[in-house]
């Protein structure tokens, strides 16, 4: 009997899943990926490759959208960062122990950080880096590399996961930076 | 007040300014976003007279500076990086902070300080390792002033409808006036005009042409090239855009971000580059097609056990890859000849770099027979 294909859900980010990102964030953010989805001519339930620790698939679900999402998110390539924001929250919820429970201000976005929460905000937690592509599969591999490769010290890095997703085939990567 | 709610609360207002600017509203994003600092600058300085351990000390006062920065409080920003690189960062934040410091300098550089900008000058500002107060490496000082010379030209001639220009001089008698450095800063003002000491009406063609070139330099940045496409229409001169733009933007290592200020009447405007363009930034901008294209090739079906998305992939001759959608039916076509590993012409419009929305499908000679054919037509 075939196994099941695990579902993501874009939807539940606008419930206030993970506790670390507010409901009007999350919708923002599943509104991005599915315009982006859409854009690529993916139908609701499109299955997601995901280069983990081991490979693993995912059929990816979103609610409908309306003419106001399109508007707003029509810079796809902004589109694709925060869309790839939104499913890299719920693949570490699929394939860690961790959720998204803080954020910080960087530049004119957010730093993510994952953990499972303390008497400080972050103590123990590691910062989730995130790229999305609108389409270009060539890419992937390219920017996994360029996120592993933040900084080119050793001493003094901050525990971290990475995760680029590719919104054209669709494929997603997220692996944590030793 | 706590210190866990101050910085939520800021963090909520940030995420509430960066949805309002999405949609348009950019009064209220500025709001929510003072707002956000003032909380977010509360709760770090708790942090740190409260003796917060590190990292939590340092990721609070770089995110209260990083939102100081957003709302033009550049003394506060210097203040609460110097702050956070007083305390024990962890070297990667380390890094971050001492970046966002150049940040800081970088912003007040943009800043006129009292130089009178002319509707047809330019505020140029260089920030990276090939930069320091006074001084620049001179290939990446002189490349840019030169490229930027060429970017002038080539807007005014396309935009004028001028034929594109292979080689030789330019007709247009435009020409750039550079100004010695600011003190302690690597910021100059460029003129364009005929002569050096003419300014120019705001309606002038040195002014307009200006303009207009900030206006394509920021959709490059953005990475809005269909809107670009459309500001220049003419293939060559797009092509030319792409090439010359690259070389203006940032290398991301010896030169960070390149800045522009310019004047309007009364306007101030500013563009910071700071997007690193692809090596071949060429290869790297799709602009979707509106116009169908024959592809010859061979269909594969990629069998995912998926039957609503079932993966189909044309590869062509020369070895690009697409990924078809169409009707069920002739996806099913697809299937058929996938199997019979017939070699199709597919017609279609591609809708992104890879992908292809099928209109049709019909068999194609083998590419031998097809170029047998070609010699004796030639014959």
């Amino acid at each position: 009997m075939a196994k099941k294909i695990p579902v993501l859900d874009l939807g539940r980010l606008a419930e206030g899943s993970p506790p670390g990102v507010t409901p009007a964030m999350g919708q923002f953010a599943a509104e991005a990926a599915s315009v982006v989805l859409e854009h690529n001519r993916h139908k609701r339930g499109v299955v997601m490759e995901v280069a983990a620790s081991r490979r693993h698939r995912y059929r990816v679900a979103w609610p409908a959208l309306h003419d106001d999402a399109v508007r707003t998110h029509n810079d796809l390539p902004s589109a694709a960062e925060q869309g790839a924001y939104g499913v890299a929250f719920l693949l570490a919820e699929e394939l860690t122990d961790f959720r998204v429970i803080e954020r910080s201000r960087k530049g004119t976005g957010f730093d993510y950080w994952l953990g499972v929460g303390g008497e400080h905000p972050f103590q123990q937690a590691a910062r989730l880096e995130v790229s999305g592509i609108v389409d270009n599969a060539d890419q992937l591999e390219a920017r996994v590399k360029a996120k592993m490769k933040q900084t080119d010290r050793s001493a003094g890095k901050l525990p971290a996961f990475v995760a680029v997703i590719e919104f054209g085939q669709p494929k997603s990567v997220f692996k944590r930076r030793r | 007040m706590n210190l866990q709610i101050l910085h939520s609360a800021a963090m909520d207002l940030a995420e509430r300014a960066m949805i309002e600017r999405a949609r348009g509203d950019t009064k209220a994003a500025r709001n929510s976003l003072k707002e956000a600092f003032e909380q977010e600058e509360r709760a770090a300085w708790l942090a740190v007279n409260g003796g917060a351990p590190e990292p939590t000390r340092s990721i609070l006062l770089k995110s209260a500076a990083h939102l100081a920065i957003d709302v033009d409080e550049l003394r506060r920003a210097e203040q609460l990086i110097g702050s956070a690189l007083a305390g024990e960062p962890p070297e990667e934040l380390a890094q971050e902070l001492r970046a966002l410091f150049e940040d800081v300098g970088f912003h007040r550089h943009l800043d006129r300080h009292g130089v009178e900008l002319q509707n047809n000058d330019v505020q140029l500002v260089l920030v990276g390792h090939a930069i320091s107060p006074g001084m620049a490496d001179s290939d990446e000082f002189v490349d840019r002033i030169s490229t930027m010379q060429r970017l002038l030209h080539r807007t005014s001639e396309s935009d004028q409808g001028a034929e594109y220009r292979e080689r030789g001089d330019p007709k247009i008698p435009l020409r750039l006036f550079v100004s010695v450095p600011r003190v302690a800063s690597f910021a100059v003002s460029l003129r364009v005009a005929s002569e050096k000491d003419q300014g120019e009406f705001e309606f002038a063609e040195s002014s307009e042409v200006l303009h207009r070139l900030l206006d394509r330099l920021e959709m490059f940045d953005r990475e809005e090239f269909d809107a670009l496409h459309q500001a220049i229409p003419g293939q060559q001169y797009f092509d030319n855009f792409i090439e010359l733009a690259s070389r203006f933007a940032p290398d991301g290592d010896r030169v960070r971000m390149v800045g522009l200020t310019t004047a309007k009447g009364n306007t101030e405007r500013r563009l910071q580059m700071k997007r690193t363009p692809h090596r071949d930034n060429r290869s790297a901008v799709f602009v979707p097609s509106r116009e169908p294209q024959k592809f010859y090739g061979r269909v594969f079906f990629i069998n995912t056990k998926d039957e609503d998305n079932p993966v189909i992939k044309l590869i062509t001759d020369d070895a690009s890859e697409f990924r078809l959608k169409a009707e069920d039916d002739l996806l099913q076509h697809a299937v058929l000849c996938a199997a019979k590993r017939t070699r199709v012409a597919v017609t279609g419009i591609q809708t992104s770099r890879t992908v292809l929305q099928v209109d049709e499908f019909q068999p194609a000679r083998r590419r031998k027979a097809a170029k047998k054919r070609g010699r004796t037509e030639r014959r």
